[in-house]
């Protein structure tokens, strides 16, 4: 008694028997299924819409100065433009573009900006369903500056692919960099307004804070200590003019005395003058001498040692001393030249003369002569001296501003500061965009580089040359494997002996084989000599077909030769030509 | 041959001297073509060669195939007249007559076995072999099974085509036609008129005649076919009668239920499967037995080695 295993290995078995049976029984009508229906699956396959795709390697480098000038966030930044980067290239706009410089749409329909209407949508919708036309775009690898970028473009035809992919990537780039170029110009401009309105604000703000001080040079607004030594300074002079104005007034006042009281002292002077001789003099002109030697060294150290210049107050206020000196010098020597005369004189000249002792005379005259020396110094002395009471006055009066509006001065100080720092820092940016603007167009903000130029397109990538013989293959055998199992279902004869004894109930006593008698032997031979070359053009055509399929995907060339010479054969026959010629010129 | 030599004394013993001689081989060197006309001691074995390879067969005569056969009640003489077929003349399909030693023979010996085997009484038996269509290869089956069933000389057979719309035994044996089984059943001829020798003493052929006007289910259906099958029975131990299809005519209706069994002849992957069962139905409807199926025209490619074995095997003995 069979076990359960035994008798499920001996179904499977006889499953296995029962198929090979059928297998060896219809193997001419699974190969004529193979044959014919995978030839025609073949065929059928050079008419699938074929997919090329083209691919261009390129990288995008953002410009250091442009990643200064462009905010992150702009419109125009290399961050922006890599999230945008996808519809820039694309886009339906940049199809449209594209379409347009390789000359499938019309120029006068997308000369106009903007979005794009639902015509010119249409007009593209029609390129892109004739050409099955599709591109994608991959960031192979992104940093903050640097992107490489694959653009591949798919289309039915190799050629129209290739052009495709090429225009969208160099008008990706000219637009890019038409862009920036806009960019540039802009923010040039914007810049140059930016520095002018800096640099006028500071000196506006300079001239505000300077200009009360412009007549005190080397006064800082902002240190009241300067204006104080200044104004110290200040009133020291005024002081020291003002006690040389008394001292000349003085002076003045007392040589005035001097020759109000001049006449009564006449006679008795000269009495006295002939009892004693008045005396020479020699020790004020050598006085005056020793008077201006020192003025003179003065003024030399003040020019050397102090590196006064002949402008400087105290430089000029020691010339003005040095000349009233020598003019007073020159007094005593032309009174004394006319005293010697007078004495030289003879005796009879004169009455009065001979009344006036000479060195009184003399005396008179010298003083006379001081007098007015005086006089001409108070006249330089007194404007002087009131010029500096003002001038100290003024300077009362910005020192007290001064120590009152310091926070006030401070705050424009800063601003001053900064309007120049933004002015220089715009001036920078300014430097660097002529740099940029002066380089060549191609140089000009992001850089392109070219990494892979699309290559010349071979063989499709859509359908697959495995798909397609696999599907190929697959419906040949489904086919075979159809054709045998109705064969096999519609087949009412008695094909093994097991069946006979199930359906009749007999049993079968022996089978017998075919008797080789010569008519079965022609009968095997006609058999044999219609099967095999019907089979073996079928295998032809199976194969034939496959070449020509796995040309058409793989060497399109070739494939178009071979089509070609078939067309040109069938012509000579008198058949029509096949179609594929024509599918592949459109 | 020392063990088949004590094999076929223990037979001798058992059996009788008849059979003895008959499973005995030729132990005369006389060609088998130059026999003709009455042999005084008949070789069926090299009888049943043609006369181009009667020195072939006499070398592998003596031989003993198939399964032992039951004793079987002695029939009465038969005259020991045999002929010797031309080759030529001889339809390649009898193929039991032009290569004994081939595999398909050896099937047909097959049968033989299985009909012994199923006749374990040893009755003489009157057996129909028929089809359900045309051309299934009846008539090769039966001139092949009543050769085979010869061989060995222990059965008298007779082989008698009772299709008289095709004849067909005559042709393929290249024998005369009439008279035959026609002429018998209406009387205008003996049986001895009708029997025709064949290479094989034991074996006779009854070709179908000319039916002369007759219906031939008057011819099979009446009394005297009735009367001759009882004087086939009489006289051989298995009758064979060549029967027209089931399906297409009736005469094999009117003929059968005389006869002991029927053996169907279906030719494989060509008769549908209905047309067999309803040739059955119509057979068992008329009370035949239908002792099996014989499937011709198997598709299967033989054992090159069987075949081979086979060949040799013959060739050695």
């Amino acid at each position: 008694m069979a076990t359960q295993p035994d008798r499920a290995f001996e179904d499977l078995r006889n499953t296995v028997n029962e198929y090979a049976r059928i297998v060896r029984g219809r193997w001419r009508l699974g190969l004529i299924g193979v044959g014919i229906v995978g030839s025609l699956a073949f065929w059928c396959s050079q008419y699938l819409p074929r997919q090329y795709r083209a691919t261009t390697l390129f990288e995008r480098r953002d410009d250091v100065v442009l990643r200064n000038l462009i905010q992150r966030n702009s419109p125009y930044s290399f961050d922006t433009l890599k999230s945008s980067i996808a519809m820039d290239m694309t886009g339906s706009r940049a199809l449209a573009k594209a379409g347009v410089q390789l000359g499938m749409l019309p120029v006068e329909e997308f000369s106009a900006g903007g979005p794009l209407s639902d015509r010119q949508l249409r007009m593209l919708d029609g390129v892109r369903g004739r050409y099955k036309l599709g591109a994608t775009i991959r960031l192979i690898h992104s940093s903050p500056s640097l992107d490489t970028i694959e653009l591949c473009c798919e289309a039915n035809d190799p050629q129209v692919a290739r052009r495709f992919v090429v225009a969208l990537r160099d008008l990706y780039i000219r637009d890019t960099r038409e862009r920036i170029s806009e960019i540039l110009s802009g923010t040039k401009e914007f810049f140059e307004l930016e520095v002018e309105r800096y640099r006028r604000r500071a000196v506006a703000v300079h001239q505000e804070l300077r200009q009360r001080f412009e007549e005190f040079p080397g006064i800082d607004p902002l240190d009241p200590g300067s204006a104080g030594s200044r104004l110290e300074s200040l009133r020291l002079e005024r002081d020291r003019l003002a006690q040389r104005q008394a001292e000349l007034q003085a002076q003045i006042a007392a040589r005035e005395q001097f020759l109000v009281s001049a006449p009564v002292m006449e006679a008795d002077e000269v009495e006295a003058a002939g009892a004693s001789q008045p005396p020479v003099l020699p020790g004020t002109e050598a006085a005056i001498h020793g008077r201006i030697a020192e003025v003179e060294a003065q003024i030399a150290e003040a020019m050397t040692v102090n590196r006064m210049t002949r402008e400087h107050p105290a430089v000029k206020t020691l010339y003005r001393k040095l000349e009233g000196l020598r003019a007073a010098r020159r007094a005593i020597r032309a009174s004394a030249a006319t005293t010697k005369a007078a004495q030289d004189a003879p005796a009879d000249a004169g009455q009065p003369r001979a009344k006036v002792h000479p060195q009184w005379y003399a005396q008179r005259l010298r003083v006379e002569l001081e007098l007015d020396a005086l006089r001409k110094q108070l006249e330089v002395v007194r404007p002087r001296c009131e010029e500096a009471v003002a001038r100290a006055q003024r300077i009362e009066i910005l020192y007290d501003e001064l120590t009152q509006k310091g926070e006030e001065l401070h705050s424009l100080e800063d601003k001053y500061t900064q309007d120049t720092a933004t002015a220089v820092a715009w001036h920078q940016y300014l430097g660097q965009l002529n740099r940029i603007l002066a380089a060549e167009s191609e140089q000009r903000g992001t850089q392109f580089t070219l990494l892979e130029d699309p290559k010349q397109i071979n063989h499709a990538t859509s359908p697959r040359v495995g798909s397609v013989f696999a599907v190929c293959w697959g419906i040949g055998l489904a086919a075979a494997v159809l054709l045998v199992a109705l064969a096999e279902l519609l087949d009412r004869t008695f094909r093994s002996p097991g069946q006979v004894t199930r359906v009749l109930g007999v049993p079968v006593l022996e089978c017998v084989r075919v008797i080789p008698t010569p008519r079965e032997r022609r009968r095997r031979w006609t058999a044999r000599l219609t099967w095999t070359p019907a089979l073996g053009i079928l295998l032809a055509c199976l194969f034939v077909t496959a070449s020509l399929a796995y040309s058409s995907l793989e060497r399109p060339a070739l494939h178009q030769r071979a089509i070609a010479k078939l067309d040109h054969a069938l012509s000579k026959l008198g058949v029509p030509p096949t179609s594929l010629a024509e599918e592949h010129s459109r | 041959m020392g063990l088949m030599t004590e094999v076929m004394k223990k037979m001798r013993e058992q059996a009788g001297q008849r059979e003895v001689r008959a499973l005995e081989g030729p132990s005369e060197d006389r060609p088998a073509d130059e026999q003709v006309g009455p042999a005084e001691t008949p070789d069926p074995r090299s009888a049943f060669v043609s006369s181009d390879d009667a020195t072939e067969a006499r070398a592998s005569s003596g031989e003993v195939t198939g399964p032992p056969a039951p004793t079987t009640p002695a029939a009465p003489p038969l005259s020991p007249e045999t002929v010797v077929w031309n080759a030529k003349d001889v339809d390649p399909a009898v193929i039991a007559f032009h290569d004994r030693c081939s595999g398909i023979c050896e099937q047909y010996r097959s049968v033989r076995a299985r009909l012994l085997t199923m006749n374990a009484a040893a009755a003489r038996q009157v057996i129909a072999i028929t089809s359900s269509v045309p051309q299934e290869g009846k008539s090769v089956t039966t001139v092949n099974l009543g050769l085979v069933m010869a061989e060995g000389g222990e059965h008298n057979i007779l082989i008698a085509d009772a299709d008289f719309r095709r004849t067909s035994l005559a042709r393929m044996l290249g024998i005369k036609g009439a008279p035959g089984l026609a002429e018998l059943v209406r009387g205008e001829a003996e049986l001895s008129e009708v029997l025709q020798p064949t290479p094989c003493p034991n074996l006779k052929i009854i070709p179908a005649g000319a039916s002369a006007g007759k219906s031939y289910a008057e011819l099979l259906g009446g009394p005297p076919a009735r009367a001759i099958l009882a004087d086939f029975r009489a006289l051989f131990h298995y009758t064979f009668l060549d029967t027209p299809p089931v399906t297409t005519v009736s005469d094999v209706s009117m003929l059968a239920p005389h006869c002991d069994g029927t053996i169907m002849v279906i030719e494989m992957r060509r008769t549908p499967e209905p047309t067999v069962q309803q040739a059955v139905r119509t057979l068992q409807t008329n009370n035949v037995k239908v002792l099996g199926c014989i499937l011709s025209r198997h598709p299967d490619r033989p054992s090159r080695y069987y075949d081979r074995y086979y060949y040799n095997y013959y060739r050695n003995d």
